[in-house]
């Protein structure tokens, strides 16, 4: 008799052995999941695309009539020439888009926190003239970010302003 | 004889009985245990579905804001999209005070709203503020930048507007 | 001793089984009743998904105005409600629902018949103006309900009218029919779940017999068919709902579509109150603009001859509107007036480079 309580003890003892070993594979998977956060994703993608399309539309107050997007392309028509307009202030056309995305990007993104997390905003002319860079935060230890040009054409040649607003990094070389 | 045969059946029944018992405590213990255990996991995991909750109502607002026709630049009419009129936007914060019930109700909810514009113009415009509640803790301020125009001076500026949700 | 034990024996075995067979069927009916409630749960919750997305249909198609779209639906009944008789500050009791699943549209201007099922669900927009943009309409309807447009020479400007804005919309079941005279009129059955006949022509016209023998007897709870009648113009007129015996008016060709997709003259109304309140709403903004805009002109010197197009002229036809806009039906007159001034003085405001007023 005294064997077979023994069994039977040990019998209890394995069942609670099991259950605590699920118990513990419950945390685990509880605690430690990943969710992808929709939102998150949502919001950054988002961000982006309406950042540029705003910046593109503002009024520059480089002149009474132009807006960033055409001073941006005014530069990338003559990069090397830092553009053709002349501002009212008697800055050119391309350090005036410089400055003034740069000042934005100060009040807008990295203000909202994305100092730390790290982006870049750059304009790509042809052939392959970085007009314009904006670069904040910790690049080399982000990934990657969204790569996906906003694109310009620079009529009435068949060539394209690429804009890049990338957070985590555009990873352009 | 047969007495003795009876005492040691029925010492065995109790026995028997006494295990049968104590199996059923030991299994009771551990449901309550689970129960409690799972109890917590539900806690801690609702506690993460309202902040995400309050990200999503703050997205939720900014498309019915998108989506209003109070405010969006227009000609002749036909609306622009990602643009906003400031004079209107003035106008609409003087009107909310008539039409309280419906704002709050159905566009704005628990939420404060604030429209900055930054440059060439800096400007800040509080739109809608439900001043009650706490602010939802560990949910960010949802932000979208947007166009302003300025009728008066012909002038589209670069702003954005700011959703704050409310939870209880 | 020994028999009795036997027997004693017999009986606990038959005993036995019995219990068993007992707590079987005990444990059979628990899992059983479980596994019913949780298909009926998951039932719920798959019909709870349909009405959300569905509300993500009905919400991108009204910002798509003139665009029509289709979704495919699963087999459930929709249901929409709208009540003009509960109607407040910001809204009226309306909804939509499927599956016992419903979703509140308070303030969302969605014209519809009450029941719809069919494999495409059709929705379409249409920008409302007075003249700057209220709101946008909605209209849904499917794939299994026919429109029958039918005019005669007398009403036929308003017919094409109606019908061209239609013609935009391919994925209507739709069929337009120009006769001599109301006795001409013939119709085929084509197994549609509900047919509305769109008649130009004067009121209770068309017999009923002819449509009846055609399409089958409408009872309470089988509705086939109904007629309304359209008199007037595309600016305003009438609409007579032959079923029900009663008249509506309308303002402009959304609010006539909005009564040509509408189950009933309560629904029709219904709708059109929430638009009215939106334009209350829409107006008082414009109103709010309009008094700043006069002011920042008037101080500026060189803007000043800018004044005049936000002057009290059309801060009284805003007004107008605003306060008027709940009797848009009855007082369509007045409101064309102030609709007109508005567009004359914004016209006006583009041409000598001032503020548009809207």
């Amino acid at each position: 008799m005294k064997k077979r309580g023994q069994v039977e003890i040990i019998g209890l003892m394995i069942i609670v052995i099991i259950l605590s070993l699920a118990l513990l594979f419950v945390i685990k998977v509880v605690f430690t999941k990943k969710n992808p956060d929709v939102s998150q994703n949502y919001q950054t993608n988002t961000l982006v695309e309406a950042f540029v399309n705003t910046l593109f539309q503002t009024s520059s107050g480089c002149t009474t009539d132009t807006t960033i997007q055409d001073l941006l392309v005014d530069c990338a028509k003559n990069p090397f020439s830092s553009g053709t307009i002349m501002c009212s202030d008697g800055r050119s056309s391309c350090q005036y888009a410089n400055e003034t995305i740069a000042y934005i990007l100060q009040q807008t993104i990295d203000k909202w926190g994305f100092q730390n997390t790290g982006y870049e905003f750059v304009a790509v002319a042809p052939p392959n003239q970085q007009i314009v860079y904006y670069g904040s935060g910790n690049l080399s230890a982000s990934l990657a970010g969204e790569t996906t040009p906003f694109t310009l054409r620079l009529y009435p040649s068949q060539q394209y302003l690429h804009v890049y607003l990338c957070i985590g990094g555009c990873g352009l070389t | 004889m047969q007495t003795k045969i009876r005492t040691k059946k029925a010492q065995k029944a109790q026995l028997k009985t006494g295990e049968t018992i104590i199996v059923l405590i030991i299994f009771f213990i551990l449901l309550a245990g689970g129960m409690i255990f799972y109890a917590k996991i539900q806690k801690y995991t609702t506690s993460q579905k309202k902040q995400e909750t309050a990200a999503v109502d703050a997205i939720s607002i900014e498309q019915r804001i998108r989506h209003m026709t109070e405010i969006p630049c227009s000609i002749d009419g036909t609306i622009i999209f990602d643009c906003y009129d400031l004079e209107k936007i003035k106008g609409l914060q003087k009107t909310i005070p008539d039409y309280m019930l419906y704002y709050n109700s159905v566009i704005f909810k628990n939420s404060k709203v604030t429209i900055t514009s930054v440059y060439p113009v800096a400007e800040e415009i509080l739109l809608f503020d439900a001043e009650t509640r706490e602010i939802s803790t560990g949910t960010q301020p949802y932000r979208t930048p947007v166009t302003l125009y300025d009728p008066l001076t012909n002038m589209y500026s670069f702003g954005y507007i700011t959703i704050e949700v409310f939870t209880s | 001793m020994a028999i009795a034990k036997n027997k004693n024996g017999q009986i606990d075995v038959q005993f036995h089984w019995i219990f068993i067979i007992l707590i079987g069927a005990i444990i059979l009916s628990f899992f059983v009743g479980l596994s019913v409630w949780y298909k009926n749960t998951q039932e719920q919750k798959n019909t709870a998904n349909i009405v959300v997305a569905l509300d993500s249909v009905l919400d991108t198609a009204k910002e798509s105005p003139k665009t029509a779209r289709t979704t495919t639906i699963p087999d459930i009944t929709l249901s929409f409600t709208c009540s003009s008789d509960e109607c407040n500050d910001y809204g009226c009791a309306s909804a939509f629902s499927g599956g016992g699943i419903s979703h509140g549209t308070e303030t969302e201007i969605l014209f519809s018949l009450k029941e719809l099922s069919g494999n495409d669900l059709i929705t379409w927009a249409l920008e409302w103006k007075l003249p700057y943009t209220i709101s946008n309409f909605l209209y849904v309807t499917t794939d299994n309900v026919r429109y029958i447009f039918v005019y005669d020479e007398e009403h036929k400007e308003l017919a094409y009218a109606v019908t061209s804005l239609l013609a935009e919309n391919d994925y209507l079941t739709k069929e337009t029919i120009k006769i001599e005279e109301p006795s001409d009129f013939a119709i085929i059955d084509k197994n549609d779940n509900f047919v509305r006949i769109v008649a130009f022509l004067d009121s209770d016209s068309l017999s009923e017999t002819t449509v009846e023998t055609a399409l089958g007897e409408n009872s309470a709870n089988n509705k086939k068919w109904d007629i309304i009648y359209v008199d007037g113009s595309e600016e305003s007129g009438t609409i007579y709902f032959s079923e029900e015996s009663v008249s509506v008016s309308y303002a402009g060709l959304p609010l006539l579509l909005g009564a040509i997709f509408s189950a009933d003259r309560d629904f029709y109304m219904c709708n059109v109150k929430k638009a009215a309140l939106q334009g209350k709403v829409v107006s008082a903004v414009y109103l709010e603009r309009t008094k700043a805009l006069y002011d920042a002109v008037s101080a500026v010197p060189e803007k000043s001859y800018c004044s005049y197009y936000y002057g009290q002229d059309v801060q009284e036809a805003i007004t107008t509107i605003m306060e008027n806009v709940d009797i848009l039906l009855s007082n369509s007159i007045a409101f064309s007036s102030a609709v007109q001034e508005l567009m004359d003085n914004n016209n006006y405001a583009v041409i000598k480079n001032c503020p548009r007023v809207y």
